[in-house]
């Protein structure tokens, strides 16, 4: 992967998806290898083989959610996770990577000037968003009867320490892996261009309690609230942000015949996850045993605001709306519970087979055996790696026309520009993705 | 005799064993009510227009507005807010056609006007007595539909509900002359064993 696609992706050439990944979508980690084809794709600007990538693994995953409670293909599966690792089980996408599926589904309707299917898919995101929250919330819910010790990830078992350490520090002020204010932006701005502007204005609403401190989705939440007549939310909007309050992008000016340039700025790649092996005591084996952990080791470097100008007119500066990592990381120590169960299951399982082994005194076989235990035993590092690691916004109105747009970096030197079209009344959204020394991009122009 | 006998055996087994992995392929009922799943499918479709089609032509409204013989309707694209990719298109042009076939309004074709204006440029150009442009009538009516979804899971329980709403409006007045709805419901339940 490293080799066959970051690499390529790093530095601007051609990544050669459909031969990296047409193949590996039928196994079990198609849903997985689908939304890197996707992302791939659509990077490249291959939008229709992008969407139906992404169709694929959304139809995957589906597939994945109707099947029985207990399946004999996914009994299967976790027997042989048992006495294998945890590869062995299908790849099922956490929930921040199927709303990004969404998200980026979105932009391939966009991209194909079909803005009715942008919509579904944005439909489908928020949905996805809305049952991730009420799973929580039913898991919050059940930790709090006394028949529960603890809830599972919270109260974090001391021996894991080490590991949720590491997941802390890359989530950060991120709490939960559900908070994706990037993908209730961008929805907003497609409900907009569908004149839906009550359900652009819920969306605001959910990024702003995510990111408060977003200049743009303050203008934005203000500007619709007054265009809808929301008064007490106004009135405490403009108490809260009286800076934005102010700026003629919150419908203050006069916005008629002006045109709307949204940026949508992608930087860096999300980060991979690695092993740590962690010495665990085996109630059942009565020995202390090793269980292989995935981790976040590295955290991605903070996002870097660029300057966005047209014509050489300054328009503003990008701002974060959404850190890819911090959610990867919270995901992580939301599953990790799981993760612990099957991985000390595996342990003892293999355990047991090394001690009969020994007790029947076949030297061969009790070495063949702890070395399949060795080997066998190995994290389940898979994860959505073509994922940017930081999305930022900005939102400007402009004079309509097609200036001659710039995107710079804070320390000078130009990332991107090019001519950008204009319509008065109509938005434009220009997306660019900044991954090393490469830059991809494209622009879409409402219909 | 016997060698023969043998050949016709192996080929009749080749038979059965070629059409025993065959996938077969059937033809359906389009309009049979057999739910498969709880996405939005072609029967809905076609019950839904059916319906809706039959429940504005029996109103009492299409009577009133037939003064003048059939009138002219425009037949909007129908509004998806759900969350699946449907052809709203192809429904479109179900409604249309049964209101065609219903002989009680009448209708421009909107579909070729790219076509259209080519054809009255060229007889501009060159014809004896050409049609002149702007002279067409302007549809008086117009029919627009909006199809939404709700969905709602409960453990094992997945419950979709789809509503289709119509409504004819008057242009020159801007009344709403007729509106209906019809729901849909469906109901899934995921099995606790299963392949």
């Amino acid at each position: 992967m490293e080799q066959t696609t970051l690499a390529p992706l790093r530095t601007g050439q051609d990544t050669g998806y459909r031969k990296t990944f047409g193949k590996r979508t039928n196994g079990t980690a198609r849903v997985l290898f689908a939304m890197e084809m996707g992302r791939a794709a659509q990077l490249e600007g291959d939008f229709e083989v992008s969407r139906a990538a992404f169709e694929a693994a959304i139809a995957a995953t589906r597939a994945q959610d109707d099947k029985a409670a207990i399946s004999a293909s996914g009994a299967a599966a976790q027997g042989a996770a048992v006495l294998v690792n945890d590869k062995a089980i299908p790849y099922r996408a956490p929930s921040y990577e199927r709303t990004l599926a969404h998200h980026y589904q979105a932009l391939n309707y966009l991209a194909l000037n079909d803005l009715v299917g942008a919509g579904v898919e944005v439909r489908r995101a928020n949905r996805e968003q809305e049952e991730a929250r009420q799973r929580h919330e039913r898991e919050i819910e059940k930790s709090k009867s006394p028949a529960e010790n603890a809830a599972p990830g919270e109260e974090a078992d001391p021996r894991l320490a080490g590991v949720y350490a590491g997941l802390d520090e890359l989530a950060g002020t991120v709490k939960f892996s559900f908070q994706n204010a990037a993908t209730f932006y961008v929805s907003s701005v497609i409900w907009e261009m569908l004149g839906e502007p009550n359900d652009a204005y819920i969306d605001l609403k959910k990024a702003l309690e995510i990111y408060p401190d977003n200049p743009y989705v303050q203008q934005d939440v203000l500007r619709l609230g007054r265009r809808l007549g929301m008064r007490e939310d106004v009135a405490d909007f403009e108490r809260r942000f009286p800076a934005a309050a102010k700026a003629p992008a919150a419908g203050n000016g006069a916005l008629k015949n002006k045109a709307r340039l949204v940026v949508v700025y992608e930087e860096g790649l999300a980060p991979k996850k690695s092993e740590m092996s962690v010495a665990y005591p085996l109630s059942s084996a009565d020995s202390l045993g090793v269980v292989s952990l995935p981790v976040y080791a590295e955290v991605p470097p903070p996002p870097m605001p660029a300057a966005v100008a047209a014509d050489g007119k300054p328009l503003g500066g990008t701002a974060p709306i959404c850190n890819v990592g911090a959610l990867a990381g919270r995901a992580l120590a939301e599953q990790m519970p799981g993760i612990l169960t099957r991985q000390v299951a595996r342990a003892v399982a293999k355990g047991v087979a090394a001690k009969a082994a020994h007790d029947q005194g076949e030297g061969l076989a009790e070495l063949a055996v702890a070395l399949y235990n060795i080997f066998s035993e190995q994290a389940d590092l898979r994860s959505w790696l073509t994922l940017p690691a930081h999305v930022q916004i900005l939102s400007a109105w402009t004079e309509p026309g097609k200036p001659c747009v710039a995107i710079s970096a804070p320390q000078g030197g130009t990332l991107w520009s090019g001519e950008v079209t204009l319509r008065p009344g109509r938005t434009t959204l220009l997306y660019v993705v900044r991954i090393d020394l490469a830059v991809y991009s494209h622009i879409m122009v409402q219909p | 005799m016997n060698a023969q006998w043998k050949l016709f055996a192996v080929a009749g087994l080749l038979a059965w064993l070629v059409s025993g992995c065959a996938t077969t392929v059937e033809y359906g009922d389009a309009t049979s009510g057999k739910p498969i799943s709880t996405d939005f499918g072609s029967s809905d479709l076609q019950q839904i227009a059916a319906t809706m089609v039959d429940s504005m032509l029996m109103d009492d409204v299409l009577q009133e507005i037939s003064g003048d013989g059939p009138p002219l309707l425009v037949v909007d694209k129908v509004k998806n807010k759900t969350t699946q990719h449907i052809d709203t298109e192809s429904v479109t042009d179900s409604i249309r056609t049964k209101l065609i076939r219903s002989r009680k309004f009448s209708f421009q074709d909107r579909t070729t006007e790219a076509a259209l204006s080519e054809e009255l440029a060229y007889q501009q150009a060159a014809a004896k007595d050409p049609v002149a442009s702007g002279q067409q009538d302007a549809p008086r009516y117009m029919l627009t539909s909006n199809l939404s979804e709700i969905e709602q899971t409960q453990g094992r329980l997945k419950d979709v509900y789809y509503k289709f709403t119509m409504s004819l409006r008057d242009l020159k007045s801007g009344r709403l002359l007729w509106a209906d709805e019809k729901e849909i419901r469906k109901q899934k339940t995921k099995s606790v064993f299963g392949g």
